[in-house]
């Protein structure tokens, strides 16, 4: 039992050592100075207070994002679709405040992030309520919703808030008053990071000490049994797609409200699924997952800053968290020499003991 | 409306191709999230190998060949590794993104387009006609739709490829290797993704850009599951997302003062959401537990 | 029934192979998964043409030894010889074409195939690309079908069928190649009484034909029905050799199988005070049918406190409709529920549970444990009375403790995951989270199947009880020696409706007879 934890946590390591040396490796081979990267990547990341910054500035979003998306994981469903949340959170919060420019920034902005909050949690619930009251696939729904709120994002962009001034290609809307904002382009500020710590503290309580995170985890290993244990299973379903697409939706806020300013088409790819990586990283420990946060806010920040430095261009260390998202996941690694022990013990693994095929958690039969 | 159908399937034939290899995966029990990504690999090699050798067919087996590479790594790590399919297949994806976006810089030094100078050949373009545009794999599209119906409705190895996703255990003790069945289904998988991508980059354009692909790998994965995993209902379902790719474009083009082409866009999607709901909710009528895409566990 | 291999296939019963049975003979064979020896040094030789049987407590190896032999499970050390044939183990071809099948307790048939699909899964003997027409698969499967005895249509969806045709058409396919030697996985866990003579009687027809037959049984009085050998296993140990049944007594073959561990004695059951009041009680209660199930149709039952009434009845005769409607998990379409008094008809499960409603479901390891999480995650899954949004894991792990202690449950620690313990202690963890101080009506459906002899005499103990103390107790059961044993009154479930009560003394072959013709006395 003491082995566990520790085996839980050199994974994860050992997965991002074995990918950074590979796709240094590749960098290498494609005849790219792996110093210079290396050394780059540093300096863009942890090397100085502007590199700190940024590497903060895009740990906040994954933060925020994988602490939600972890509750939904924790509970068995597979919500992939935080990028759409995230997009219709900013896109609620900034028509708040783009409509009611003249207005206290005391008022409007929480009212702002309450509306992309509560967008966030419905975008989220459209397939938590396909899954839980019909069955409908999360998987797919969540993804399909992502889609939809890419091409909802472009329209605000270049339609209905689209920026009066400037040259009218950019697609790219109003900027909010100044005195909206949460910080300045940089994104981080005060304010974000009490945000980011009350959120932290939140999710350690709601998973360690609450009932509701109790049932989150019965109900994502054994969905079945907590239901004749009198837990609604399809409530905390619902209340599990309601918090991360809130979470979501409280990250695009945070953005149109933070380093953005305002919204432009496409902003922050990938961060939604980033952010299931951090998640899985993290194995849902909240304190976990801000480490994990600000290791890939760190490899976001030098993604962006390598270019700068040297020519080699942001595809490069993006192909870093496909790489992590590859391997992260591996829980047995045969070894060649055992090839044949290997199997017969991953046979057994579904197929000893007695009754061998039912007793395994039924997930499936939830509805 | 000719020229319409064609036009649909000209952009609907990459998803096509694409969804049937998912139907395979998805039939031996894996669900493929990876499709994105092999396609991308697929059109950025095809374009590349016709670039340095000017040869289609070394294009097209070039292609071929990378992605059944990627396609057993693929294998080794969901089978060997037990590393959860989706997050395997999303990261699949990411990295080929990720890694095509920087051989286009890597080895072409751009970060826009590249262009071909030869393309997929076009069996009709000699006949003349409304359907001279297709190319060669449009046509092949519809003789693996029907040979895939044929091996998995009609034969022993289709019967036991089925009995690897539904009940693995009844596989196993039939006698089937599941584990190689699963192999060659994305190996296949890997293949007509190749098919796939070539067509997406060789077809019309002649190009390959930056994230070519635009979700067509995940409208593929869409259509497998709208399709009820049934040879011609995959067929079908991407088709009719490539339709609605194909309208998307046209309405931009014509009227994109009354309709904002986003909203053509999003119908594919849309009717996925909608299709998957309505096909769950007949289930249940008839009496029949809704079968989710997996069991999962994290 | 000692008849010698018969290798005239004329004389063969419908349904019989076509080839002549074979030997099984296994030297040492051992199997470890991880740290544990599932089979530890097991050897015997089973001749053909007659019915051998394997017997053991839960966990013992039955049901991993039949898997090596059909090649499932690849021993860690030792041989098996099918005839003169060596086996390499782990390979399930190669044990099928040796002729060795295996019927599995829970079936390895798709259920989203139809029945001609999932027999021409099973058929290797052609190319796997030889197409087919649908004519063909049916037209063969309709022959075996036939041969194998199961009236079933080549068409039907496998999962849409009843339990007891699933095994008709498991064991058809089981047949189709011929097999030289057929193993049965605990084949009565499913069958009422009658269907099982039939199933023995077919063994036996077989077994005289030249096969031979592997039978993994768990109950004594189903060894010495069809039985020519026994042997028995015990935690992974060969403890009696294949041993002629003649040569055993009932009490030696318990002996074998339990070996000296106690057996609790049940308490005599206790009437229950003549002016107890009614705990549950429904009126013309309908309910949904499950899968493989009739819908419960117009019950009205009454249970006083400190009665215990068991509901009798074939599997799939609404028991487990009436179960899940009694307890919340599915709507009622008619009638009403009342709890304590309290009319509970549309109320949660929760809600139930609240009015001292307790429940030990059909499966443990699905409906009653969550098998990989923890213990104390386990034991805190029901909200008790005075439970708030927030909670102490320190407190609910003492608690959790305390009562695995007080049903004395062999576990390390409450941090370890449930499925880490035997079936007999995960039924009491259940048992110790169920059976509380507050329990006003207990509904136990099988509470002792699969259980070993000393597992199970603990449960029937902690039923009668539980009654002692008051609560209103509801067994459902397929084992009428258990309820007979427990229970105050007997009730008949057939297609839905309870059609007949007894009270004791009971009389088996009248409650035997109202299961099977759905008419009461």
């Amino acid at each position: 039992m003491r082995q566990l934890p520790k085996l839980a946590a050199a994974r994860p390591v050992g997965v991002i050592a074995a990918s950074l040396l590979l796709v240094v490796g590749i960098f290498a081979v494609s005849g790219y100075d792996v110093g210079a990267i290396v050394a780059g990547t540093v300096d863009g990341s942890v090397g100085s207070a502007a590199a700190w910054t940024q590497t903060i500035r895009w740990a906040i979003p994954l933060l925020i994002i994988a602490l939600g998306v972890g509750l939904a994981f924790q509970a068995g469903y597979f919500n992939i679709g935080a990028q759409g949340q995230m997009y219709v959170g900013a896109i609620g919060s900034l028509a708040v405040g783009l409509a009611w420019r003249d207005g206290p920034a005391l008022v409007v902005v929480p009212c702002a992030f309450a509306v992309g909050i509560a967008l966030g949690a419905l975008w989220s619930l459209v397939p938590g309520l396909l899954r839980t009251r019909l069955g409908a696939d999360e998987v797919v729904t969540s993804l399909m919703m992502n889609f939809i709120a890419v091409l909802l994002l472009e329209w605000v962009c270049t339609g209905p808030l689209k920026s009066r001034d400037g040259t009218g290609q950019a697609a790219t809307t109003d900027p909010l008053p100044a005195g909206f904002r949460l910080s300045d382009g940089s994104g981080v500020s005060p304010t974000l990071l009490v945000l980011c710590a009350l959120l932290v503290a939140g999710a350690v309580i709601l998973t360690g000490r609450t009932r509701l995170g109790l049932e989150i985890r019965l109900v994502g290993r054994n969905p079945v049994m907590a239901q004749w244990m009198g837990i609604r299973a399809s409530r905390v379903g619902l209340v599990v797609f309601a918090l991360s697409g809130a979470a979501a939706g409280l990250a695009g806020a945070v953005e149109a409200y933070g380093p953005s300013g305002g919204l432009r088409v496409g902003f922050s790819p990938q961060v939604g699924f980033m952010a299931v990586i951090v998640a899985l990283v993290a194995a849902f420990g909240p304190i976990r997952t801000l480490l994990a946060a600000v290791f890939f806010g760190a490899l976001r920040a030098a993604t962006i800053y390598l270019p700068i430095v040297s020519d080699l261009p942001q595809a490069g260390l993006d192909m870093l968290n496909g790489t992590v998202a590859l391997w992260i996941t591996v829980s047995a690694v045969p070894v060649l020499l055992k090839r044949r022990r290997a199997r017969a013990a991953a046979r057994a693994g579904d197929q000893s003991g007695e009754p061998a095929r039912r007793d395994r958690e039924v997930v499936s039969s939830r509805g | 409306m000719v020229d319409f159908v064609v036009t649909c399937l000209q952009a609907a034939t990459p998803i096509w191709l694409a969804a049937l290899a998912g139907m395979f995966a998805q039939r031996s029990g894996i669900l493929h999230l990876g499709l994105e990504g092999l396609l991308l690999s697929g059109a950025f090699v095809a374009t590349a190998t016709a670039i340095r050798t000017g040869s289609i067919l070394l294009a097209v087996g070039a292609a071929i060949v990378v992605n059944l590479l990627l396609s057993l790594l693929f294998w080794v790590l969901v089978t060997h590794f037990k590393a959860n399919v989706l997050i395997v297949g999303l990261g699949l994806s990411m990295s080929a993104a990720g890694a095509t976006g920087f051989a286009l810089v890597a080895f072409f030094d751009t970060e826009a387009a590249i262009q071909s100078p030869i393309g997929l050949p076009r069996p009709l373009a000699g006949v003349g006609g409304p359907l001279a545009g297709l190319s060669v794999l449009t046509f092949a599209a519809f003789a693996l739709t029907w040979v895939s119906w044929w091996v998995i409705r009609r034969t022993r190895a289709g019967l036991r490829l089925s009995a690897c996703g539904s009940d693995p255990f009844a596989a196993r003790s039939a006698g089937v290797p599941v584990d190689l069945y699963r192999m060659a289904s994305l190996q296949v998988g890997g293949l007509l993704c190749a098919l796939a991508g070539a067509e997406l980059s060789l077809a019309q354009v002649r190009s390959f850009s930056d994230n070519i692909a635009q979700g067509r790998g995940y409208l593929a994965f869409a259509a497998v599951l709208l399709g009820g995993l049934a040879p011609i209902g995959v067929s079908v379902a991407a088709v009719f997302f490539g339709s609605a790719l194909a309208f998307g474009i046209q309405s931009q083009l014509d009227f994109n003062d009354v309709l904002p082409p986003q909203f053509v866009l999003m119908l594919p999607y849309a009717a996925t959401i909608a299709a998957i709901s309505a096909t769950v909710v007949v289930k249940r009528r008839r009496g029949e537990q809704p079968t989710l895409v997996m069991e999962r566990t994290l | 029934m000692q008849a010698p291999p018969d290798e005239n296939t004329e004389h063969a019963p419908a349904g019989a192979p076509s080839r002549a049975g074979a030997a099984v003979a296994c030297r040492d064979v051992s199997v470890r998964f991880g740290d544990f020896r599932a089979l530890d040094g097991v050897s015997g030789t089973f001749p053909p043409g007659k019915v051998h049987v394997i017997v053991g407590q839960n966990g013992a190896g039955k049901t991993t030894f039949a898997r090596v032999l059909a090649g499932l499970v690849e021993p860690s050390g030792g041989t098996v010889r099918v005839g003169e044939h060596l086996l390499t183990g782990g390979n399930v071809a190669e044990s099928r074409r040796q002729g060795v099948e295996l019927v599995h307790q829970h079936f390895a048939l798709p259920a989203d195939f139809t029945v001609a699909q999932a027999l021409e899964l099973f058929n290797d003997e052609s190319r796997p690309f030889g197409g087919f027409s649908k004519a063909r698969l049916h037209r063969r499967a309709r022959t075996l079908l036939e041969r194998g005895g199961a009236d079933v249509a080549a068409d039907a969806v496998i999962g849409r069928l009843p339990i007891e045709t699933m095994q008709a058409v498991e064991i058809a396919r089981a047949l189709a190649s011929g097999p030289r030697v057929l193993i049965l996985d605990e084949p009565t866990a499913v069958l009422p009484p009658p269907a099982m003579r039939g199933l023995f009687g077919r063994l036996r027809e077989l077994a005289a034909a030249g096969l031979c037959v592997i039978v993994v049984l768990h109950k004594l009085d189903e060894v010495f029905a069809v039985a020519d050998t026994v042997t028995a296993l015990r935690a992974g140990r060969l403890v009696l050799e294949p041993t002629p049944i003649a040569d055993l007594s009932p009490a030696e073959l318990s002996r074998a199988i339990i070996g000296d561990a106690p057996v609790k004695e049940v308490p005599s059951v206790a009437e229950p005070a003549p002016d107890a009041p009614a705990v549950l009680s429904t009126a013309r209660l309908t309910a949904r049918s499950g899968s493989h199930d009739a819908a419960a149709t117009d019950v009205s039952l009454e249970i006083r406190a400190g009665e215990i009434v068991g509901v009798a009845g074939v599997e799939g005769n609404g028991q487990r409709s009436l179960v899940e409607a009694l307890v919340g998990m599915s709507p009622l379409r008619g009638g009403t529920v009342s709890l304590g008094g309290a009319d509970v008809s549309n109320a949660s499960v929760r809600r139930r549970r609240d009015h001292g409603l307790r429940v030990i479901p059909f499966e443990r390891n699905v409906e009653g444990v969550s098998l990989s999480s923890a213990l104390w995650e386990n034991h805190a899954a029901p909200r008790r009375a005075g439970d708030g949004p927030l909670l102490n894991p320190r407190a609910l792990r003492e608690r959790c403790r305390e009562a695995l202690d007080r049903w004395r449950v062999a576990y390390r620690s409450e941090t370890q995951p449930a499925g880490n313990l035997s079936g007999g202690n995960v039924q009491k963890t259940v048992l110790a989270r169920e059976i509380t101080g507050d329990v006003r009506l207990l509904i136990a459906a099988h509470p002792t199947r699969g259980l070993d002899i000393a597992a199970a005499g603990d449960v029937r103990a902690a039923l009668v009880d539980a009654a002692a103390s008051g609560a209103a107790v509801l067994v459902v059961s397929a084992d009428l020696e258990e309820m007979f044993e427990v229970c105050h009154r007997v009730l008949v479930m057939f297609a839905g409706r309870v059609v007949a009560e007894f009270d004791r003394p009971f009389d088996l072959d009248r409650v035997g007879g109202a299961m099977v013709r759905g008419e009461g006395a």
